[in-house]
């Protein structure tokens, strides 16, 4: 009988462990960034939709009338780019968000953080990535259409460190539920 | 394992059951559970005393290192 008891219950008459004590400014610090990702999310969603339409409207306006080179094709590239953007922080902020939540709930060391963090790591690499391949492919499009040209492209390690930070962060959850474990299977 | 806990055993031997081990060690059911499992990944001292306090004992008449390639 005793035994069917859940492991939720055994921290009951238990002190606080040391990471649940946290700071009163903290859940209001939660909530403040909570509310500013909910907005960018939005904000973020807005302007995947305007470019998606805006990307639509260029490349039918290129197909059915005269295209006039340089400017359309800089133009779809920018927008795509910024669509690009848009959408990492959708994914972002999604990500951040969950994260978010579990700290809430003040249980932060969930194996899902750790893969949360991961995969925004990967996403800042996979989308830097892609506005690469969209910068070339305009490259090459402007190139055929104007024969030479001037195109404002640059290359950031900004990204790959966001990445190696996210990916970094990722360990520290790792680790941090694993020594959760342990603390709770620690009689 | 390595360590095998011989709660289940010591505590027929005293007629004691883990709900009265609780009571007086002061430690939850559950956590008690966990040892008499044999799911406990470390036990600390102070509840290491205390159980062997109650049931009058020595840790190693509650826990016995089993060698893991033994036949």
């Amino acid at each position: 009988m005793a035994e069917k008891i859940g492991l939720e219950d055994k921290s009951l008459d238990e002190p606080p462990a040391p990471e649940f004590v946290k700071p009163k400014t903290g859940h209001s610090a939660t909530s403040i960034l909570q509310t500013v990702l909910h907005i960018a999310r939005i904000i973020a969603w807005v302007v995947v939709i305007v470019v998606g339409f805006a990307v639509a409207f260029s490349v039918l306006g290129a197909l059915l009338g005269e295209p006039d080179g340089e400017g359309d094709v800089a133009d779809v590239v920018g927008l795509l780019l910024a669509g690009l953007s848009s959408a990492l922080i959708i994914y972002i902020a999604g990500y951040l968000l969950g994260i978010l939540k579990t700290i809430k709930a003040g249980t932060p060391f969930e194996p899902e953080n750790a893969m949360r963090l991961r995969k925004i790591g990967r996403i800042v690499i996979m989308v830097e990535l892609t506005k690469w391949a969209v910068v070339f492919l305009g490259l090459l499009f402007h190139a055929r259409i104007d024969g030479d040209g001037d195109f404002d492209f640059s290359i950031s390690a900004t990204p790959f460190l966001a990445a190696a930070i996210a990916y970094t962060l990722a360990r520290v959850f790792e680790e941090g539920t694993r020594l959760k474990q342990e603390q709770d299977y620690t009689i | 394992m390595a360590i095998e806990i011989k709660l289940d055993r010591i505590l027929l031997e005293r007629g004691m059951s883990l709900t009265e081990l609780s009571e007086k060690v002061g430690v939850t059911i559950a956590n008690l559970s966990i040892l008499k499992t044999g799911k406990a990944k470390a036990i600390r001292f102070s509840t290491l005393e205390a159980i062997c306090d109650v049931l009058e004992c020595q840790p190693g008449d509650i826990m016995v290192h089993v060698d893991d390639d033994a036949p």
